[in-house]
């Protein structure tokens, strides 16, 4: 196979380089029609977390994400220019419009498509798309869509709605109505019109305020000195482009209406959209670092104009046409994938340098050209196969996932390293044919300082190494045990808002809200049902919700809670004067005394009946949050003071016991909101990219188990990437790093890198032993050859993904030390550990019986 | 400027004036002089509906596939500067015996009066509330549909004539709030109006929702004459979000008297409406 490719590639390397070229110029017209996919929630729509997340949307009203915009004085919030700012960043706040020039296009689109009055109203709204008239036009638009619109004609209409008015509901001082009990009677009135002037208005108003468990904590915190603002959106988390232009317009909104309060603002949207556009800027800014610094370190290492070139040209060349397939059939680039290229570098970039150094290495001993091309291939073909096969295996491995994202992240890193493999076996050395031989006195002068250095430094580790077999080996295990005891320290978690620097903008922010009003995390307990008519309704039920709320409010986790029992104690209370005994649900049976002065036992379903009736009858604009059409399901409400999955998940853990323990037995129970999906995102996806983990290290191992024949040259050459991945495991533990989507992420790029250099290493030894009867000068030269390539590649790419340590943002930041790191570990477990290893196991193949007692030069050499 | 109009007195010699002067506008109609909303909307509202009326009424309120019923007895009364209106409900039990009493005046400046009465509670609240937007019994209609437009309080544009709806050729009439507090109350930005040009009632209105952007359908279906006046006995409301139909209420008239003499102002006490039914 390799003889046959070396005789095409001397043959036709201009033909190669022809089709290379061609390729590249398909791609480049292909990747024009690139489609982005800005989507951050990599849980597909028919994950049942978010599945009960639509139902719950489309049964009870409130559901939809909210954004908290919380003000902060040293007093309090109820004083006149404070609650004048409220009104007026709450009427500012409602004129908040993102409609996008996609949006634009959409509606000129169907204006010329269109026909009759469709037509005509498509036109008019086409002229203006934005402001309060398009708003009237687009409601009318929709009472003429014709019957055969196209289906996605409808989506797209219905997102430029939301895109037009994004606000659901605006949840504020300025726009709730109290009910309170008065003299008079019941009293169903805006919290204020007027921002009052008088102390005693506003002491009036800050006792009615405070004093209704409804909006306490909610909309003022206990103490009175923070307000929030709450914007529920329609906006969904995959448009997180619309969801940063709101961020954007909110943030706009607060500076031009100043005062001295502190404006805090976050919530699951603003996280979302944040971090979307966060790695969209950070990866656009540093991936051309990446770039220099890596073309600095081949500049180094090679001092040559085409050592930088070759290696680097190919990998480019080879994501271009990966990604040009990736257009071609229409799959998007998405969040995960957008760093696609950097991971790609880092693992292709390596086979590329090996080749360049080894042929350099030829033509240096004086080889002619096509001598040093043939017994470059000779050296390489089965490392580069190999590393290449092992690295897609892992890759492709990790596409074995519901996640969409992560199954077109798999796909295309295991195709880009294929072609990344075939280039590198054909237009690499196609290279070497075309271009002139390395000026072998200008390499003399320039190059070998490096190699002076790095042959000087390794040859004393392998003497170390060999003196000391036992001790390294032994040094090994000691690292390997502490890595082992730091990994089942390693915390799974995941923090959106960890993602972000403590003092970032959105971290204070959300901490602020957390610690300041109730949090920006929802988890839902949706109750269910059937038994016979408006269960909900029923006292017994009403109990049972209002001891969770009554056990949550314990929890310090939990910020608040509302549900049907909330809202029936209200107006329990202010239906009898503020009477604090009426501040419960009812009993199965109430005595009451009616105006007749007679005593009346009546059944507690009915009174609960009527006080959501008394709700329903304007007002109650909250009831459809908590209780559904037919009374048949109610939601609990729990906000959270927490980002974390984990953290929720034991609030979860809380409520699922309270229920089982305590719930009538006929209540179907289940969970939503936000924070249930945050916990599968987190969780659940973490775990499956571990057991995707293991399979990618199932499938390098077969790979290998099949390419040497041999189980213990498999085992052997699984031993540095298996090192690695505890040690980076290990110091993920030691240093609280959590084990989120991106460390594990990366985890599975270190399998794919650190395995090339034990193939190298592996395949290198094979080739010495069958040329030197004694093991330790094959040691020794598989050392002297294969280190330096190793220790160029783990430096090259370690230095070049430095950059990313630039990055504020904590997860690219996360991927740049990883990645440094992976390559220190896998490269030093090749070059230290393995040898002790080989040493210490004394392998068959190795031959290493022979020379036990004595160094083979005692034994005497032929 | 002031809005506050003056309504006429219920008398039967003014019904004979306002009879002479529909006959008047009719003539004048045929001779096809150009239509002034603002007077069309006026003989709406001025148009005979009813001086003393009782019903009995059924809500079927569709929602999300579900629907659910409900049944009450309702009395009317004009009365000088306002009308007064009792609700009892009748069905389903857990609220049979609660109602509603509602003063609703013709002051624009004035807030109507209403009081609850919750019958397991054996209690009476006065309610007060400044919004006519919110929702009339959890139906599709607000408290603002359940009354007629005043027409000082609106502006008004004619933008058709001659438009058949279910059978009724109608006028076309575009309103809009004259001022914010018209448009708080009511909760809507923009409204249209189908009047019936021959009954010079409304057979259909469109109107649009300030607070989350929806839009509401009314359509008033099987007109019958009863008693010389023209009553619809199907009035749909349907709330759309979007292409998509939010809810649904079908108000019945299941019978309708009217002129009925013991419909009196006593009728409309505390105590009747703690009495039920």
């Amino acid at each position: 196979m390799s003889k046959r490719l070396q005789l095409w590639v001397i043959t036709y390397p201009k033909q190669i380089l022809l089709v290379v070229t061609a390729l590249l110029i398909a791609s480049i017209a292909s990747l024009t029609r690139i489609q982005s996919d800005p989507n951050p929630e990599i849980l597909p729509l028919t994950h049942e977390s978010r599945v009960n997340l639509r139902e719950e949307r489309a049964t009870f009203t409130g559901s939809h994400d909210i954004i908290t915009v919380m003000l902060e004085t040293d007093e309090t919030v109820f004083n006149q220019a404070t609650l004048q700012r409220i009104k007026a960043l709450t009427q500012a706040f409602r004129t908040i419009e993102v409609v996008s020039a996609a949006d634009e296009a959409l509606l000129a689109r169907l204006a010329a498509s269109s026909s009759g009055s469709f037509q005509k109203a498509i036109e008019q709204l086409s002229k203006n798309p934005r402001g309060a008239q398009a708003a009237d036009d687009l409601a009318s638009l929709f009472s003429e869509l014709p019957p055969d619109i196209a289906p996605q004609d409808k989506a797209a209409l219905a997102l430029y709605a939301d895109h037009l008015h994004p606000i659901i509901r605006i949840h504020s001082l300025a726009d709730t109505e109290n009910i309170l009990g008065t003299r008079q009677g019941l009293e169903v009135r805006p919290i204020f019109e007027q921002a009052p002037a008088s102390a005693a208005e506003q002491a009036q108003l800050a006792k009615e305020v405070l004093g209704n468990e409804l909006l306490r904590t909610v909309l003022v915190s206990d103490d009175g000195k923070r307000a929030g603002i709450y914007l529920e959106t329609s906006l969904e988390v995959e448009d997180s482009k619309a969801a940063f232009a709101f961020y954007e317009q909110l943030e706009h909104h607060v500076r031009a209406i100043p005062g001295p309060e502190r404006v805090f603002i976050a919530g699951t949207p603003i996280t979302t959209a944040n971090i979307a556009h966060t790695i969209d800027q950070d990866m656009g800014k540093l991936f051309p670092g990446v770039i220099l610094l890596l073309l600095a370190c081949l500049w180094l290492t090679f001092k040559m104009a085409r050592g930088v070139a070759i290696p680097m040209g190919v990998v480019v060349v080879a994501i271009v046409v990966a990604l040009g397939i990736q257009a071609a059939f229409g799959v998007p680039i998405n969040v995960l994938s957008a760093s696609l290229p950097v991971y790609l570098i880092c693992v292709c970039l390596g086979d590329g340098i090996h080749l360049f150094g080894e042929y350099r290495t030829r033509c240096l001993e004086g080889l002619s050209r096509e001598q040093a091309v043939r017994s470059t291939l000779d050296a390489l073909f089965v490392p580069v196969i190999l590393t290449s096969l092992t690295t897609a295996g892992a890759f492709f491995s990790l596409a074995w996932t519901p996640i969409i994202q992560l199954t077109h992240f798999g796909v295309i890193a295991g195709l880009g390293t294929l072609i990344s493999m075939i280039f590198c076996l054909t237009a690499i050395p196609a290279l070497f044919m075309v271009l002139p031989l390395p000026k072998a006195a200008a390499a003399d002068a320039k190059v070998l300082r490096f190699d002076r250095w790095t042959t000087a430094a390794l040859m004393k580790l392998h003497r170390a190494v060999s003196n000391q077999p036992h001790a390294t080996a032994a040094a090994g295990l000691l690292i390997g045990g502490l890595a082992l005891w730091g990994s089942m320290q390693v915390l799974v978690d995941n923090n959106r808002v960890e993602f972000f620097q403590p003092e970032s903008e959105l971290a204070t922010s959300a901490e602020a809200i957390k610690s300041g009003l109730a949090g920006t995390e929802t988890l839902t307990l949706l109750v269910e049902s059937t038994r016979g008519d408006e269960p909900m309704k029923d006292p017994k039920v009403l109990r049972a919700l209002d001891a969770l709320e009554q056990h949550l409010a314990q929890n310090p986790l939990v910020g608040k809670t509302t549900s049907l029992a909330s809202m029936v104690r209200r107006l329990s209370l202010v239906l009898h004067d503020n009477d604090p005994a009426y501040d419960r649900v009812p009993a199965d049976e109430e005595r009451v005394i009616g105006a007749d002065g007679q005593q009346h036992t009546v059944p507690g379903k009915d009174l609960i009946s009527q006080y959501v009736l008394l709700y329903e009858n304007g007002g109650g604009g909250l009831l459809r949050d908590v209780l559904d059409f037919k009374a048949e399901k109610a939601k609990v409400r729990i906000d959270l003071r927490t980002n974390s999955s984990n953290e929720v998940r034991a609030v979860m853990n809380d409520v699922s016991s309270f229920v089982a323990q305590h719930f009538p037995s006929d209540l179907k129970t289940r969970f939503g909101g936000t924070g249930y999906v945050l916990i599968w995102a987190g969780n659940e996806i973490i775990f499956g990219q571990i057991s995707n983990l293991l399979g990618s290290v199932t499938v390098v191992f077969l790979i290998l188990l099949v390419a040497f024949r041999s189980l213990v040259k498999a085992i052997l050459a699984m031993l540095p990437v298996l090192a690695a991945g505890l040690f980076n495991f290990g110091l993920l533990g030691a240093l609280g790093v959590k084990l989120d989507i991106g460390t594990a992420l990366v985890s599975s790029v270190a399998i794919g890198v650190g395995i090339d250099y034990a193939i190298h290493y592996v395949a290198r030894l094979g080739q010495e032993l069958a040329v030197s009867a004694d093991p330790e000068a094959a040691l020794e030269a598989t050392m002297l050859k294969s280190g330096p390539a190793v220790v160029a590649n783990a430096l090259t790419v370690g230095t070049g993904f430095m950059v990313l340590l630039a990055s504020d943002f904590i997860p690219i930041n996360t991927i740049g030390w990883m990645i440094c790191l992976t390559q220190a570990t896998s490269s030093a477990a090749t070059l230290i550990l393995l040898p002790a290893i080989l040493r210490v196991v004394r392998p068959a193949f190795l031959g290493m019986g022979r020379s036990i007692s004595a160094p083979a030069a005692l034994v005497g050499q032929p | 400027m002031s809005r506050r109009r003056t309504r006429r007195s219920a008398s039967s010699a003014t019904r004979c004036w306002l009879a002479a002067a529909a006959l008047l506008c009719g003539s004048r109609l045929a001779a096809a002089e150009p239509l002034d909303a603002r007077s069309i909307m006026q003989q709406v509202y001025d148009r005979d509906d009813g001086d003393q009326a009782q019903m009995h009424l059924q809500m079927v309120i569709t929602r999300g596939g579900q629907t659910r019923e409900r049944r009450l007895q309702t009395w009317l009364r004009k009365f000088k500067g306002g009308s007064k209106r009792l609700v009892i409900f009748e069905a389903p039990g857990d609220i049979r015996n609660s109602g509603l009493l509602t003063f609703d005046y013709d002051d624009v400046t004035k807030e109507d009066d209403q009081w609850l009465h919750l019958s397991s509670l054996h209690r009476t609240t006065r309610v007060a509330t400044a919004t006519k937007a919110e929702s009339f019994m959890g139906s599709d209609f607000s408290f603002a549909d359940i009354t007629k437009p005043n027409p000082a309080s609106y502006e008004f544009r004619l933008d058709g004539e001659g438009e058949l709806v279910d059978g009724e050729a109608c006028l076309v009439i575009d309103a809009k709030p004259a001022d914010e507090r018209t448009k708080k109350e009511t909760g809507y930005v923009k409204l249209k109006y189908w009047v019936s040009k021959e009954k010079r009632m409304f057979i259909r209105a469109k109107l649009w929702v300030d607070k989350g952007h929806k839009l509401k359908f009314i359509s008033f279906g099987e007109l019958r004459n009863v008693s010389g006046i023209w009553t619809a006995h199907k009035i749909t409301a349907r709330t759309m979000q979007g292409a998509e139909l939010e809810s649904e209420t079908v108000l019945s008239t299941l019978n309708v008297a009217y002129g009925k003499p013991d419909v009196t102002e006593a009728l409309f006490s505390q105590a009747r409406l703690e009495q039920g039914l």
